[in-house]
Order: structure tokens, then C-alpha cells, then sequence
């Protein structure tokens, strides 16, 4: 029940902090609530006292009064909501909860506990995303971009309110594997995601050697029976044909990867990172003291593509 | 000679009859004295270690050749890992049921198939042991359905360095209570209490409770293999073995001193899939090594391809393996204590490391996670393993995943906590294998840049792939998740007899092995097991000592 102390100190109560139901996207300007609780160590009912909102600066934005009864399911957590207003510039608002011992007969230590709120820019246009795999719709799929978030109905469909300029839509359900898909929204728009149903999982299978233990994406020799064994497509973020890289990714390289940089044609990419802009390429045929090639770093639109798949 | 029979020899005696066959005399005599004399409680033409899955065929095969049989176990039941088994049998050649579905088999293919240099599974073993496993799919095959054994008949694969599909599944035994892990598709019971059922109509002896602790050479690292010391519940007794001893323990990974000469990070923190019904002890390997045996390639424990560590996917018990939940009526379910929380989704947790710092992406389960979760994690009391590896969620990461965090599902004594803060729960956790507590301020820290990236959608640190959902909703729940041991890769050298050479690439002569604990081939489970049980059986038996 008591916090360690040592010798020379009086035994203190600390009370840790919670911030929960922040919601996941807060339009710029407008007002939210997020709920606070607060937990003494000594087990004290903190109901009646204050907790302040601060901002990064460290100014008291906001405060509420903790209530008489713990919120449900915990075991001593009084709580409050406290509404706050979001400030006028989108971005990642960096804030804190402060709890206030005043009043309080038993002294408690506390720290602020920071928390964040998604600020996104008002909604411009509506993006409409219909999710569906093997040809069904998705039901109860989450769809978002960044912060923004819906979630699909029966016919697999969900909207977005999005502004003007790039997005990242990403699909997710568990049991589904889709595609992230940039795009530049400059109107109401509509998108098809194609998702893929994961195979189950045999619990006794053992699949520890790639990523998601997709076994069968696997692709080995020349054996009759595994030449159909690619049938991903999807190319990694960032790809390194150096085996000590932790970028390489010998199931990928297996097939011929080409990269289009700025629009052009490139042959001799040894890595590139596309969410970071930038690929490698081998500066003539010097080699480093481990023998791997000397490459030159150059930023720009990067997009790897498969070969086989262009041209089959 | 068909049955054991109840003799007590002196060893001199024993020595002196000849029986020893080419032993020097005069070495027989100086070690007579050394080792002073043995009085043989019982004595078998050919005597097992272990009613496994390498043990029982051994015995059914010896018997089918005349050979008398003792098989010594050292648990309560028989079957071993292979009880807890899902019972996915990977035997191919181009057997009966593979023909049934028009699957074209052959032995060279199985050969090829795992001597492959471009799968990490096969590259790296002995060739001429898959040579003699290959030879012995089929009749492997046969000699399961000849002794009883079910196979559902649906092909699974190909999986692992296959280029077919080979895997039958057997069916599970039809009496749940003596399943050992009912209702959870434990599908080996059927293979070994079938063999066991076989093994014993055909006259072998199974004494369980009888633990081998040392195996008895004429002298210590020369001569023949002449029995085992055994330990019973009340007493130790020598069991003589006339043709030899087949060592059918079934592997080294819950061997903590053991399993480090392969790979020193696997500290005592790591539990074993097949606890708490048996552990792989190495206690086979042990014996057969302090009389002189050679491990054999060594390097197949650590190609980080094989399942030799795994996730945990039920989380918050001690033993989350996979494929293996002990019920509330299981037998073991009084010592496992809990059925622990089965993961469906990894973004519904975080996992961070014993001073709550994230370590690896979530959804990873590849040896990348398993090298993150081990690696140093800042302890200086302890510079190898990782440490504890516990997952972090909320009330709504619980609520999705339609988890109940109470006992029986959890274990609060050491594996599973719960807490109204972050930083309480922190405090909270309190673990054999956690030597610090975790600090309160660390925890909430890693939440709360784990929070921003569930916002952005995009993980700074590991790379997970779209960050889902946020740890923010009270109460938080912390459940062991520490990866868990699975199979034993290496173990003792042999011939492609089975016999157990020795360090210098001697054959020690009445020494078998076969199983999780015999080393050369990197084939996970059960086939392999197998068809060496059989080799070691057919041999021993035949053996002329
Ligand atoms: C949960 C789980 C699921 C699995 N699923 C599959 C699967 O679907 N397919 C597959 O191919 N493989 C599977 N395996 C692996 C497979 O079960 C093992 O590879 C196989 O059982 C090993 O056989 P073995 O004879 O070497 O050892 P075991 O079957 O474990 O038998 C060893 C026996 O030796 C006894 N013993 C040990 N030391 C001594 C001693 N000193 N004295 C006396 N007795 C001793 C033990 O008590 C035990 O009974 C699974 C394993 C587990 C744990």
C-alpha cells in the first residue's frame, strides 16, 4: 500500500494519473472532453479534489473536481471530465494532467502526466472507401487517415472527412491484410481497397521465420510445386539488396525489383526508402573495406515496382 | 529371450562370463574395481528411456524382432511431448494415404527436399541421416497403421523445406479425461497411447515413474553400454540391458546450463512449451555425455529458422505456447493454474521489456522479434537473456479481444496484474524472473509516445504496421508474454544406425538415441522421432553383444 521510502523521509502518498477517452481526432477550434482519474498509492479517497489541464508551456488550461465514486472497474480511481477547446493550428497538441493534494490530509507527491490530442484541419470533402476482400464487402473494418477514422458498414463502405491535400488511408480488421493508399484529395472522392483475407493459423504450424507467418508467400527453388508461391505484391517501405542490412528481404528480391526515381528509370538502386524519399545507388564500381559498394544518397519520389508483373 | 527377467548379477561375475563381448578381460577387471560391483534389479534385451514419441516405436519394432523390452519413463504417463502434440505427422515417400490424393511421392524426393541449401531448415543437417529418414517415410507410414495409429485423411502442406504436402494429422484419443490437455485438439494423444496400447500387446514392459539417471559403461568412457541406473519413487535400481539402450528422453531445451551451450541469451526467464507435464531436461544427454558422447551439429539449435523459441499467444499464465491450453479439467491445470488470454490481434497490446520500454514491433513474430526480446535490455545485474517481456493493454484492448481478466483465465501469482494507473501497475508487477521493479514514470512514458503514434498512424520505433489503437482507458492489465522454448534441434551424435558415437567418432557400442534428443537433422517434431525410434529398435534389437 505504501511507497518505498527511505529512512530520513517521512512516508509519502503519490497519486498516479489517467487520461482516457481523448477522442481520436479533434477539429481544429473546436471543444472536446477528455476524462482524468487519479489513483492514491496510499489508498486515500481523493474524491473533491482538483486536477488542472496544462498546456505545454505548463498554463492551466482547464480544471475539474475529481468526483465521490471510482470509475467502474477500477479500484479506487476518482475521476472528472474536463472539456477543453482545441487550438486553431491541425497537428499533435502536447498537454498534461496536474492532480492537486490541497485539502487533502495525507500529502501526496505528483508529477504532470503528459497526453496528446490529434488536431486535424476542418473537413473539405467526404472520401467514401468501400472495403472488400475476395470479392465480399468488409463489414466493421476501421478505415482512417492519421487521426481521422471511421468504420465500415454492411456494404464494406465508410466515409471520411477529410481536407483538402495527401492522405494515407489505411485499412485494418483483424483476420484482413489491405494495402495503405497515398492520395490527394481535392474533391469528394471515392476509394476501392482490396484486402486480403489471412489464411488461419494452425497453432501448431511452426512459421517463426518471416514477418506475420505467412509461410506460403515463401519462395524457394525451382520445385514444381512452388512456383506459384508468390502471390504477394506488396513491396516494403524500405528495401536493401545487402544481406546485413536489416532493410533485406531475400523473399522480395528473389524477384526483379525496378525503380523509378523522380519518373526515371533506375538500375543501380542498392536501397531505397520510399516514405522518406530517397534511394542509394552504387557510385561506380568502388567497394568499401567490406567489400559492399561505396553509394551515393539522392532524395526524390521514389517507386519501386515488381518487373515480372509488369511485364508478364 | 522374449520377456524381461528379474536377475540380480554381480558384475564381476557378469564381466567374467563374456558377455561383455570384445572387451579386453584386463580392463574389464581394473574397472570392476573402480566402479566397484552392480547388482542388476532387472535385465531386457533392449532397454528405452523415455515412452515418447522416439521411445515407443523403439520398443514396438525391438519387440517385432523377438528382442525382450523395458521402456523406463520417468513421468507419471506416458507419451511425452508427443501427448501434447498436435499431432501433424510430416512422413512422405509416397505412402498409402499420400497415393490416396494423388500426391507424388518418392524417398529421393524427401531426401532433396530436406537437404535443401536454400531453406535454413534443412541446409545445415546431416545428410546421411535424411538419406536413411527418407528411405523410411513409407514404412514409417505402415508401421503406424500396422500399430493401430489413425490418420485424418486430409493432406496439409507443403510446409517447412517440403516441396509436397506430407503432413497427416492422427486422430485424437477418444477418452478426453486421459488427453492430458482436452478439448483443444491434442491430436498426439491418439498417436502415443496407440502405440502404447501396441507396445504393450506385444509384450513390452513401460515402468513409469522410473527416471534414469545414469547409463552404466563397462568404464567410464570405454567398453560396452551395460544398462541404466534408474531412480523409482522409493529407490534406485540398475536395469541391465543385454543388446543396448536407446535414449529416447526428448531433447535439452528446459535445461537452463544446457540449452546456454548453444545459445548463451536463453536464461532461466524462458519457460518451455511442453511444462509442466514433462520437461526436456537434457537428462539423456547428460548420461550418454559423462560416458563419453559427441553432440552433433550443434549449429541447426541456432539457424533462427526452425520454431526452437516462440511467441507467446496466450499471455498471462506461465505457459502460453501456441498450440497448448490446459483446461480447467485438464490434469496439468492444477500446477499451469491458468489458461492465460489468447491473442487474436497483437495490436490490441504493446510489449515492453522488464524496464517498460518497447523493445519490437507487436505484430512481428519472426526471429527478429525473438533477438529484440532478448537482447540486453540494460540490466546490469544481469548482462544475458532479455528479461521478462510483459503485454500492456486497456480495458477496450481487453473488451475487443473479448478477454476476461480474472482467474482461471490469468494467473495473478507472478504472471498477470492489473492496475488503475500506469504507473501503479507498474509497481504492481512482481516476478521470479523480474529482478527490479518496473518503474512507474518508464511505463507511462513508452504509452504515451505509443499513443501519439496510434494518432499519426505510423510507429517511429519499430515500424508496426499502422498503430491501431491507444492504452489510455482504466484499469491496465500487464500479462507475462516473455517468448516461450520449443523444440531441442541438436543433441546427441549418431551413426545412421542410431548409434551414439562418441567425441573422438567412436561408436559406443549398446548406445542408441533417437528423438528430440538425438542430434543431425532439423526437422521439427514428430517423423523424424519416429523413424529413428524404429531404426534405434530394428538394431538394438538385432545387436549380437
Ligand atoms: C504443444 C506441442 C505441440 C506439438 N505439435 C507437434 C505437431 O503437431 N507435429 C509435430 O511433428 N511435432 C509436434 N510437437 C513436437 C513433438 O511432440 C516432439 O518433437 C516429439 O514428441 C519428441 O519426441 P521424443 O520421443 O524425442 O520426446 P518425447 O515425446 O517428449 O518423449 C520423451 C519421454 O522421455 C521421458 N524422459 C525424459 N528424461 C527421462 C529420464 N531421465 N528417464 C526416464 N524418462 C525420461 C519423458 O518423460 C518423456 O515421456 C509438439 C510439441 C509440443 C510441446
Amino acid at each position: 500500500m505504501t511507497e518505498a521510502v527511505t529512512a530520513a523521509e517521512p512516508a509519502r502518498h503519490a497519486a498516479s494519473l489517467a487520461v482516457w477517452d481523448i477522442p481520436a481526432a479533434t477539429t481544429a477550434g473546436e471543444h472536446f472532453a477528455v476524462k482524468v482519474g487519479a489513483k492514491s498509492s496510499g489508498g486515500c479517497g481523493l474524491g473533491g479534489c482538483r486536477v488542472d489541464v496544462l498546456d505545454s508551456a505548463g498554463a492551466v488550461l482547464a480544471s475539474g473536481q475529481l468526483g465521490a465514486e471510482p470509475w467502474p472497474g477500477t479500484d479506487a480511481l476518482f475521476w472528472s471530465e474536463i472539456e477543453l477547446c482545441a487550438p486553431s493550428a491541425p497537428g499533435l497538441m502536447p498537454l498534461a494532467v496536474r492532480f492537486s493534494a490541497d485539502g487533502l490530509v495525507e500529502p501526496h507527491d505528483s508529477g504532470a502526466s503528459p497526453f496528446h490530442v490529434a488536431v486535424v484541419a476542418a473537413p473539405d470533402h467526404v472520401l467514401t472507401v468501400t472495403v472488400a476482400a475476395a470479392g465480399s464487402p468488409v463489414a466493421d473494418a476501421i478505415v482512417r487517415a492519421g487521426p481521422i477514422r471511421a468504420t465500415t458498414d454492411e456494404t464494406g463502405r465508410a466515409r471520411l472527412h477529410l481536407a483538402k491535400g495527401r492522405h494515407e488511408i489505411a485499412v485494418w480488421k483483424t483476420g484482413y491484410d489491405a494495402p495503405i493508399t497515398p492520395l490527394t484529395v481535392e474533391a469528394d472522392a471515392t476509394l476501392r481497397v482490396e484486402a486480403k483475407v489471412l489464411p488461419e493459423h494452425d497453432p501448431d504450424a511452426i512459421s517463426t521465420r518471416t514477418r506475420s507467418g505467412r509461410r506460403e508467400l515463401r519462395v524457394v527453388g525451382a520445385g514444381p510445386n512452388r512456383s506459384q508461391a508468390m502471390t504477394d505484391d506488396a513491396l516494403p517501405d524500405r528495401l536493401c539488396n545487402n544481406p546485413n542490412s536489416p532493410h533485406y528481404n531475400e523473399q522480395v528480391l528473389s524477384r526483379d525489383v525496378g525503380i523509378r526515381f523522380n519518373g526515371k528509370e533506375k538500375t543501380n538502386v542498392e536501397e531505397y526508402c520510399i516514405s522518406e524519399g530517397w534511394i542509394r545507388v552504387a557510385a561506380g564500381k568502388a567497394l568499401d573495406r567490406y567489400g559492399n559498394p561505396l553509394t551515393i544518397k539522392l532524395t526524390g519520389a521514389v517507386e519501386p515496382y515488381f518487373r515480372d508483373k509488369t511485364e508478364g | 529371450m522374449s520377456k524381461p527377467t528379474q536377475t540380480a548379477v554381480n558384475r564381476r561375475s557378469f564381466l567374467t562370463t563374456g558377455a561383455a563381448g570384445a572387451v579386453a578381460a584386463g580392463a574389464g577387471v581394473t574397472e570392476v574395481a573402480a566402479q566397484g560391483t552392480i547388482t542388476w534389479d532387472q535385465t531386457a534385451d533392449v532397454v528405452i528411456v523415455g515412452a515418447g514419441v522416439a521411445g515407443l516405436p523403439a520398443a514396438i519394432t525391438a519387440r517385432d524382432l523377438g528382442a525382450s523390452v523395458i521402456v523406463v519413463d520417468g513421468n507419471y504417463d506416458i507419451g511425452g511431448r508427443g501427448m501434447l502434440s498436435g499431432g501433424r505427422v510430416q512422413l512422405g515417400g509416397g505412402h498409402a494415404l499420400q497415393q490416396k490424393f494423388n500426391i507424388k511421392d518418392t524417398a529421393d524426393q524427401v531426401f532433396m527436399d530436406w537437404v535443401r541449401h536454400d531453406d535454413g531448415e534443412s541446409r545445415y543437417s546431416d545428410r546421411d541421416l535424411v538419406r536413411v529418414f527418407a528411405d523410411e517415410n513409407v514404412s514409417t507410414y505402415q508401421f503406424l497403421l500396422d500399430n493401430g495409429v489413425e490418420f485424418i485423411e486430409k493432406p496439409i502442406g507443403p510446409v517447412d523445406a517440403s516441396t509436397l504436402p506430407r503432413i497427416f494429422v492422427t486422430k485424437e484419443w477418444h477418452i478426453p479425461a486421459e488427453v492430458v490437455a482436452p478439448h483443444r485438439a491434442r491430436n498426439g494423444s491418439g498417436l502415443v497411447r496407440r502405440l502404447t496400447e501396441s507396445a504393450r500387446k506385444k509384450g513390452a514392459t513401460i515402468l513409469l515413474k522410473h527416471r534414469m539417471t545414469r547409463i552404466i559403461r563397462e568404464q567410464p568412457m570405454a567398453g560396452r553400454v551395460l544398462g541404466i541406473e534408474v531412480k523409482t519413487p522409493d529407490r534406485t535400481i540398475n536395469i541391465r540391458a543385454t543388446k543396448g539402450v536407446i535414449v529416447a528422453t526428448g531433447g535439452h531445451t528446459g535445461n537452463v546450463n544446457f540449452r546456454r551451450m548453444f545459445d548463451p541469451r536463453l536464461t532461466e526467464e524462458y519457460q518451455q512449451a511442453c511444462e509442466p507435464y514433462v520437461s526436456q531436461d537434457a537428462g539423456g544427454e547428460l548420461a550418454a555425455m559423462d560416458i563419453g558422447a559427441s553432440l552433433w551439429a550443434t549449429a541447426i539449435q541456432t539457424t533462427e529458422t526452425g520454431a526452437a523459441i516462440t511467441k507467446t499467444r496466450h499471455i498471462g499464465c506461465r505457459w502460453g505456447y501456441s498450440s497448448l491450453v490446459y483446461e480447467t479439467d485438464s490434469v496439468m491445470f492444477p500446477q499451469a493454474k491458468a489458461t492465460g488470454l489468447t491473442v487474436k490481434d497483437w495490436q490490441d497490446v504493446i510489449m515492453v521489456n522488464q524496464f517498460g520500454k518497447r523493445f519490437w514491433d507487436e505484430n512481428d513474430d519472426s526471429h527478429n522479434f525473438f533477438n529484440a526480446a532478448m537482447a540486453y535490455s540494460g540490466d546490469k545485474s544481469k548482462l544475458n537473456g532479455g528479461g521478462p517481456i510483459w503485454a500492456i493493454f486497456d480495458v477496450d484492448g481487453a473488451a475487443r479481444e473479448k478477454w476476461n481478466t480474472k482467474p482461471p483465465n490469468v494467473d495473478p501469482d507472478g504472471w498477470f496484474y492489473s492496475a488503475d494507473t500506469l504507473s501503479e501497475l507498474a509497481g504492481k508487477i512482481k516476478s521470479q524472473y523480474q529482478k527490479q521493479p518496473m518503474p512507474g514514470t518508464a511505463l507511462a512514458d513508452t504509452v504515451t509516445r505509443y499513443n501519439t503514434f496510434v494518432a499519426e498512424g505510423v510507429d517511429k520505433d519499430f515500424k508496426k504496421k499502422t498503430p491501431m489503437f491507444k492504452i489510455e482507458k482504466p484499469p491496465f492489465y500487464a500479462a507475462w508474454a516473455t517468448p516461450i522454448l520449443h523444440d531441442a534441434l541438436t543433441g546427441l551424435r549418431t551413426t545412421t544406425d542410431a548409434q551414439v558415437v562418441d567425441t573422438r567418432g567412436q561408436v559406443i557400442a549398446g548406445l542408441y538415441c533417437a528423438g528430440e534428443s538425438q542430434g543431425g537433422f532439423a526437422q521439427h517434431g514428430l517423423a523424424r522421432c519416429l523413424v529413428f525410434g524404429r531404426v534405434a529398435g530394428r538394431h538394438a534389437a538385432k545387436n549380437s553383444a
